[in-house]
């Protein structure tokens, strides 16, 4: 039983307390919610800037490079005398 | 909120919830982790608090929720690092206050029930009727914890020697 009240006494021994008012506005800083809407719109912004970027650089017009095989077969014409076409196709 | 409720909360009882939260973890920015948690809750929790128990009982409840599951995070942590440094991918966490934690050692042999019990009856001395209202339990439960909490630290001593 001494053994036990011993540890008890230990146990109730105060420690030395912290800088509470360091802590105190920690504490205040986190309480206080951040608003969101920055981070949010500045992501939504760069979205747009992404977009609008690959819409200007973006090449719509379905067989525009008339060098690739590919094109060959949206064309709705017989492309003749390209030199590419020609390489590939030719017997 | 009324932030002046918050200060005036803050400054009558920060001692009590920092006395509280050097039981249950040891080392200095642990305790100061789990005593800002507590403060955090508390932030939260105040404007719902409708006076149906006393402050302090309010307080005392959500200072020992707050450990238990701090406590039982702790230990999934040191798991997670026990077990990386057993792959040897890492260091051992080393303990900083070897005598705190030697202190509290015996503590974890017990339940968090039986040491939220044990603490608040034989070291902050509070009655079991209080304790009952904090922990939301029968007096019954209580005294059964606190006893069965008792049989194990004195066990746990006795193996060790004393500490």
């Amino acid at each position: 039983m001494a053994d036990y009240n011993g540890y008890v006494s230990g146990l109730k021994k105060s420690i030395a307390g912290p800088d509470y008012d360091r802590l105190y506005r920690v504490i205040q800083t986190k309480a206080v919610p951040r608003p969101v809407w920055p981070t949010a719109l500045s992501l939504a912004g760069a979205l747009a800037v992404c977009l609008i970027g690959f819409a200007l650089n973006y090449d719509f017009e379905p067989g525009a490079n008339s060098e690739t095989v590919a094109s060959y077969l949206n064309e709705g014409t017989a492309i003749n005398g390209n030199e590419l076409m020609s390489y590939v196709f030719q017997e | 909120m009324d932030i002046q409720e918050f200060d005036r909360v803050y400054n009558d009882h920060k001692e009590l919830v920092w006395r509280l939260v050097t039981r249950y973890v040891a080392g200095q920015q642990d305790r100061e982790d789990l005593f800002q948690e507590v403060f955090l809750k508390i932030h939260q929790a105040l404007p719902k608090f409708r006076g149906e128990s006393a402050l302090e009982t309010w307080l005392y409840r959500i200072t020992v929720n707050t450990a238990i599951n701090y406590v039982k995070k702790q230990q999934r942590y040191r798991l997670f690092h026990q077990l990386l440094a057993g792959l040897r991918f890492e260091e051992a966490i080393p303990t900083s206050d070897v005598e705190a934690t030697n202190l509290l050692k015996p503590l974890e042999k017990l339940n968090p029930r039986q040491r939220t019990v044990l603490l608040l009856a034989d070291v902050e001395e509070r009655k079991l009727e209080e304790i009952g209202a904090m922990l939301r339990l029968p007096v019954g439960t209580v005294k059964s914890n606190l006893s069965r909490a008792r049989e194990i630290i004195k066990k746990e001593l006795k193996r060790n020697g004393g500490l």
